[in-house]
């Protein structure tokens, strides 16, 4: 008994001590999580989910993350301004349409683990993490941007996006109040400037992250932090495409790209000298649609041209499409829609001239 | 003419963004066709990508379109970002690299290539692009502490939104703190219009009072007035200017409508004066006389 007590009060003091150490870690990870810092990794995860199941309704085999990626942010971007649209014109609550749009990613979700499940276990069984030099180096300049973004001011001349998503999210209305005044518009905001939700996107995302007094936070970390660093990580994929068709994918052309990432780390923070260059939108501006129509929609936009016109893959029209419409949601058509009509019809032409050279070439 | 060729000359110098971004990819761009005729077709693709589109915004016609028809896509020319700059000058650096044989040839390409790079920006640190914020909202400290402030009076009166009238500097951040601040008027009024699509036309008031407020100690009497009719909680004053003035701020606004609350650093609050105006009532001002 006795030595049945002695091992009973030895287990319960060996129990305590592990459990101090959880309580500390659950005290310190609950109460001190900050919420908003998944924000980057919970809109890779949903546009991966979302992007899984687009490539599995458009039968498009080829599986690749950062494509995956890529089509499910249009996705949620069109989504979003599928439901905003008719919002505006019946003057509906910002609310409601948040509830709607949770629901429909929730459901996108659902079916997503549903119908795409084997074809991700089977792309992340495949995958390879492995790490060398060159990547290592890479994540460090990595972690630099992302310390810019953590530490700067950024260029906030000419924007309203902070407070338009304190705007829409205390009056609960869609464009109704003027963001820099708080009251009801005298004149308003046009039909074409109403287009952009881009700013309503945001304030969904505050609701979502910042809830309460539970996990605090204020919009202008949202805005100024986290939607940087989640559009650095989208520009970094689309570049990843071009590092594999201009370095290859095999396991030998590993170091080429991951260099190619160093230079680019390298290009947007020595870049940022001319406030005339994306690298400067990038490193400062990140959270403007025109920053993630440039830096991500235009350099897709050449590869899914690529893809069409030489790889004859026509899935890609319709992620063209996609991309196409997700401009006028970003940024006025004219800095967003218009660059990517200009990116089509080169790229067309260029197909154009292949196809004249190979014609006259088979002619002779 | 020499107009034109003045606009197509800054066009290609900002091609890249800056000189000598642009004298890269312009490296670049060689680098690319000479290995489109080693039989290199993705190159070639990228080259004919960047010279056609070199071609197309550095040509005096699409110029004049783009700011004829397109005015908003020269801010920061922006019309000169579908040039493929980074991949153009990355992708010839990391094939160049791969022709380096010994490890000292690759140290001393990769020291020269990011010496270049380094170089390739102006070495001209202007304006704020290099400023440390000083807290996670993003707002100076000495804004933030009026603003927090501000908040605690809403919170302790238990109001909804609270009408807030101050210098240029406090308005410019108020609305990005909090949605619960309303403002007299937006930052666009002193700024110009920031958005061409949003229609925000001031009335010769709003005008006025931003004039009275960036001048406040030589229209005190003026501010507590209008501040009365519009129906204003707060108001804060900035004491360098009223030091500049040699000017001191009284205990009491106008006929005693507001009251001088708390200071921080380089601000004075006022708020409404409890005897003459609860704060449960203040909200029934506002809707009754604000922005008429």
């Amino acid at each position: 008994m006795i030595q049945n007590g002695g091992d009973m009060s030895k287990g319960r003091a060996g129990a305590c001590p592990f459990f101090v150490v959880y309580a500390i870690m659950y005290a310190k990870v609950v109460r001190g999580l900050k919420m908003y810092w998944l924000l980057p990794v919970f809109l890779l995860f949903a546009a991966y989910m979302m992007g899984s199941l687009i490539k599995k309704l458009l039968h498009d085999s080829e599986q690749r993350f950062s494509e995956a990626v890529l089509v499910g942010t249009l996705l949620m971007f069109l989504l979003w301004e599928f439901l905003v649209l008719p919002a505006i014109k019946i003057v509906a609550s910002f609310s409601v349409v948040s509830r709607i749009y949770s629901g429909l990613l929730l459901a996108i979700f659902i079916l997503s683990f549903v119908f795409c499940n084997k074809e991700i276990r089977k792309q992340w069984k495949t995958a390879s993490f492995r790490v060398s030099g060159p990547a290592l180096a890479w994540g460090v300049l990595f972690l630099i941007q992302i310390g810019c973004f953590l530490m700067l001011a950024p260029d906030v001349s000419g924007d309203f996006t902070v407070e338009t998503v304190n705007t829409t999210i205390q009056s609960d209305l869609i464009y109704e109040n003027h963001p820099g005044m708080g009251d009801t518009f005298v004149y308003g905001i046009t039909f074409r400037g109403k287009l952009v939700s881009l700013p309503l996107f945001y304030a969904y995302l505050k609701e979502l992250f910042c809830v309460g007094e539970l996990f605090p936070c204020h919009a202008s970390v949202l805005v100024y932090r986290m939607i940087p660093i989640w559009g650095l990580l989208l520009s970094y994929m689309v570049y990843g495409l071009w590092a594999d068709v201009f370095l290859g994918k095999t396991d030998m052309s590993r170091n080429k790209r991951a260099l190619f990432f160093i230079g680019l780390g390298f290009i947007n923070i020595f870049g940022v000298y001319s406030e005339d260059s994306i690298f400067y939108y990038q490193m400062y501006r990140g959270f403007r649609g025109e920053t993630l129509v440039f830096a991500v929609l235009i350099p897709y936009t050449i590869y899914l041209c690529w893809q069409i016109y030489s790889n004859k893959k026509y899935a890609s029209v319709i992620y063209l499409l996609m991309a196409g419409i997700t401009t006028l949601v970003l940024t006025d058509y004219q800095k967003g829609f218009m660059p990517f009509v200009m990116v089509f019809f080169i790229c067309s032409l260029i197909a154009a001239g292949y196809r004249v050279r190979r014609w006259l070439h088979c002619r002779n | 003419m020499s107009e034109l060729i003045n606009s197509m000359q800054s066009a290609l110098e900002l091609a890249g963004g800056s000189p000598g971004l642009t004298a890269l990819f312009l490296a670049g761009l060689i680098a690319l066709w000479n290995q489109k005729f080693r039989g290199d077709q993705q190159n070639g693709n990228l080259f004919w990508y960047g010279a056609i589109a070199l071609f197309v915004v550095v040509s005096p016609f699409f110029l004049m379109l783009v700011s004829e028809f397109l005015p908003e896509l020269t801010t920061d020319h922006m019309m000169l970002w579908i040039l493929p700059v980074a991949p153009v000058i990355l992708i010839t650096g990391v094939n160049a690299f791969s022709f380096q044989r010994t490890k000292k040839e690759r140290i001393l390409f990769l020291t020269a290539f990011l010496a270049i790079m380094f170089l390739a920006g102006t070495t001209a640190y202007t304006r704020n692009q290099y400023k440390i914020i000083e807290n996670a909202e993003y707002i100076p400290d000495s804004e933030l502490e009026m603003i927090l402030k501000v908040e605690e009076y809403r919170q302790q009166n238990g109001m909804e939104t609270v009408l807030l009238w101050a210098p240029q500097d406090i308005m410019n951040y108020a609305r990005v703190y909090s949605g619960n601040i309303y403002l007299l008027y937006g930052k666009d009024l002193w700024l110009g219009s920031m958005d061409s699509q949003m229609h925000q036309i001031y009335e010769e008031w709003q005008r006025e009072a931003y004039i009275y407020m960036e001048n406040a100690p030589l229209y005190l009497e003026k501010i507590a007035e209008v501040a009365d009719t519009r129906g204003c909680d707060v108001l804060i004053f900035s004491r360098e200017v009223f030091d500049m003035y040699e000017t001191k701020l009284p205990e009491y606004l106008g006929e005693g409508q507001y009251v001088n609350d708390e200071s921080g650093r380089d601000y004075i609050l006022y708020v409404r004066s409890q005897n003459v105006y609860p704060a449960s009532d203040a909200a029934r001002v506002r809707k009754g006389s604000a922005y008429e």
